[in-house]
């Protein structure tokens, strides 16, 4: 029991230190989810709907929750069985949506991905103290 | 460490190749419009492909001396092959160390990686090693790498006393207290008759013009005198409240208070630790002897384990002014503190105990089933007893609270200089 406590409490904690920044990146991919799904569902037969749009939704959460992970492209597979399904007679303005909202979906999960969320993100600043390869001569500079 | 593919890259060529196929073996074209938001990323990848080079990340200063309630920037320094990357610098946290931001970790574009630390209080610290992971901006190549940890070395606060010296008989050669004997000094003993031998520029030629023979004015010579700040570090008494001080913190400042304030008066200053968590300091004086004290001090070592066996003074001049830092709950070191004064110094306590320890309002910080607060009151009481004791036998005992803590004990010694003693008959 103190155990289950201590995780939760590590839960709420994590939650608590997560940077705006995090919340609005990992807020567009539950929202860029949603969209595909709303184009995607019409093109699910409706026998499987329930259980494809729970699929979906777990990717979509696994993927808001950890996005350094196979979490995103294993939310990719509900999205193609449904594209390949029922996709070849939709409109064009369908398929540039869901391509859209997948370009989204994906920046989104790269970007949240990128550091911890806890991490502040600081401006950059005038001294640079970092040292850059430059291939064509193989030195560096400043 | 080199470059790797991340997950992104990786979600973006499997798609890529799976839609390929798709789009091929099945002959569906519309897969192509799913296809255009990886390709994309993976043209971009490709743009920024990193090749064989490495990413080394270095942090700065690798060693730094700060005094007590300063803070400083720990900064890190990279190398990788793109100007503009994501760079994540994440500090583990340390009990004692404030950062900024509070969790350690930062992402910059690759410039702007400092971290700032604050030691909440003296002594040595480890930060480090920091992880430090670079990605271009594109997200698809990663590196991470492993700075050297960074040694912090915190002075403690160097406040100097307030009031006088409280040296009623220096026992050195040429200093700034004033001494009994008669010599080449600034203070007036008396006017005499001139005798052979002394120096023309001493004669009082008022008085010379009234009495007729030749006056001089006789003076008190001024002498330095040795100092022996003794550290009880056999215990670490720590309040109910982790935030406070405890009686090594008080031990520590009230030791760099007074050793700076002797120096200052040109004396000798030593250090003795009668447990090991200081070390010991042998005489000096001069600004070099403040520094050294306080160096030793800084490196000071909290995690030791109490130690048992106290380490007497091993000689001691008759006439040295001891300050004895203690809080006064050990029986040995209440002896060696009588020892001391037997043997002909003058000794002043120097009580380190926490405020609150002990007292009635502290019982409620402890838990209700257990009876350490009214153990710790009857263990007050008893050292309440012991200190009374000492005062007594003519050693003032006075609690550390600050810089002026001991300044009505030194102007007490002061004015016994010249208080009337009683002398034995003849």
């Amino acid at each position: 029991m103190i155990d289950l406590v201590e995780l939760v409490s590590g839960w709420i904690y994590a939650l608590r230190i997560t940077t705006w920044q995090q919340w609005v990146l990992r807020g567009i991919i539950l929202l860029a989810g949603v969209v595909i799904a709303a184009l995607c569902l019409p093109w699910v037969a409706a026998v499987i709907a329930p259980a494809w749009l729970a699929l979906f939704a777990l990717g979509v959460l696994s993927t808001a929750i950890v996005p350094d992970s196979f979490a995103p492209l294993l939310t990719m597979i509900p999205l193609f069985l449904a594209w390949s399904g029922g996709g070849v007679d939709a409109a064009w303005w369908r398929y540039a949506a869901v391509a859209a909202a997948v370009a989204v979906f994906h920046l989104a999960a790269t970007y949240a991905a990128a550091a911890p969320s806890f991490a502040r993100i600081r401006r950059p600043q005038d001294n640079q103290n970092d040292l850059i390869i430059n291939p064509s001569r193989g030195t560096l500079e400043a | 460490m080199r470059f790797r593919y991340t997950h992104a890259l990786l979600r973006s060529i499997v798609a890529t190749v799976g839609l390929g196929i798709f789009a091929a073996a099945w002959q569906r074209p519309d897969a192509v419009a799913l296809m255009v938001p990886f390709v994309a990323h993976v043209a971009w990848a490709l743009l920024n492909r990193p090749g064989a080079d490495r990413m080394h990340a270095e942090a700065s200063p690798r060693a730094v001396v700060i005094p007590e309630g300063d803070s400083f920037p720990l900064a890190v320094h990279t190398t990788r092959p793109w100007r503009r990357a994501l760079v994540t610098v994440q500090w583990p946290l340390r009990a004692g160390l404030a950062f900024d931001p509070d969790t350690g970790t930062v992402l910059s574009d690759g410039a702007g990686t400092n971290v700032n630390v604050e030691p909440e209080r003296w002594g040595r610290y480890t930060v480090g090693p920091a992880t430090v992971s670079v990605r271009d901006l594109s997200g698809s190549w990663q590196a991470s790498a492993e700075t050297d940890p960074v040694t912090i070395t915190v002075r403690p606060a160097s406040s100097t006393l307030e009031g006088g010296s409280g040296v009623a008989r220096p026992i050195g050669i040429v200093g700034a207290h004033r001494s009994r004997h008669r010599g080449d000094g600034s203070d007036l003993a008396d006017v005499r008759e001139f005798r052979p031998g002394d120096r023309l520029r001493r004669i009082n030629w008022r008085v010379t013009s009234r009495l007729g023979p030749l006056h001089v004015n006789s003076t008190l010579t001024e002498r330095d005198t040795d100092v022996l700040i003794v550290a009880d570090t056999l215990l670490d008494i720590v309040p109910a409240n982790p935030d406070a001080t405890t009686s090594l913190d008080a031990t520590v400042r009230a030791i760099a208070a007074i050793s700076r304030h002797y120096v200052g008066f040109g004396d000798r200053v030593a250090l003795h630790d009668l447990g090991r968590r200081i070390g010991r300091v042998r005489a000096g004086s001069g600004p070099r002897q403040a520094r050294v004290v306080l160096n030793v001090l800084s490196r000071a070592n909290r995690d030791v384990a109490e130690w048992q066996t106290l380490r007497r003074v091993p000689r001691l001049t008759p006439g040295t002014l001891v300050f004895f830092c203690s809080p006064l709950l050990d029986r040995e070191a209440a002896d060696e503190l009588v020892r001391l004064r037997r043997l002909g110094a003058e000794v002043v306590g120097v009580d380190t105990l926490p405020e609150g320890v002990g007292e009635f309002a502290d019982i409620a910080s402890f838990g209700r089933d257990s009876f350490l607060g009214e153990a710790w009151m009857i263990r007050r009481l008893e050292r309440d007893d012991v200190l009374a004791r000492l005062r007594t036998l003519g050693i003032p005992v006075t609690p550390w609270r600050g810089t002026g803590s001991l300044a009505s004990v030194l102007l007490e010694m002061e004015a016994a200089r010249s208080a009337p003693r009683r002398v034995m008959g003849r």
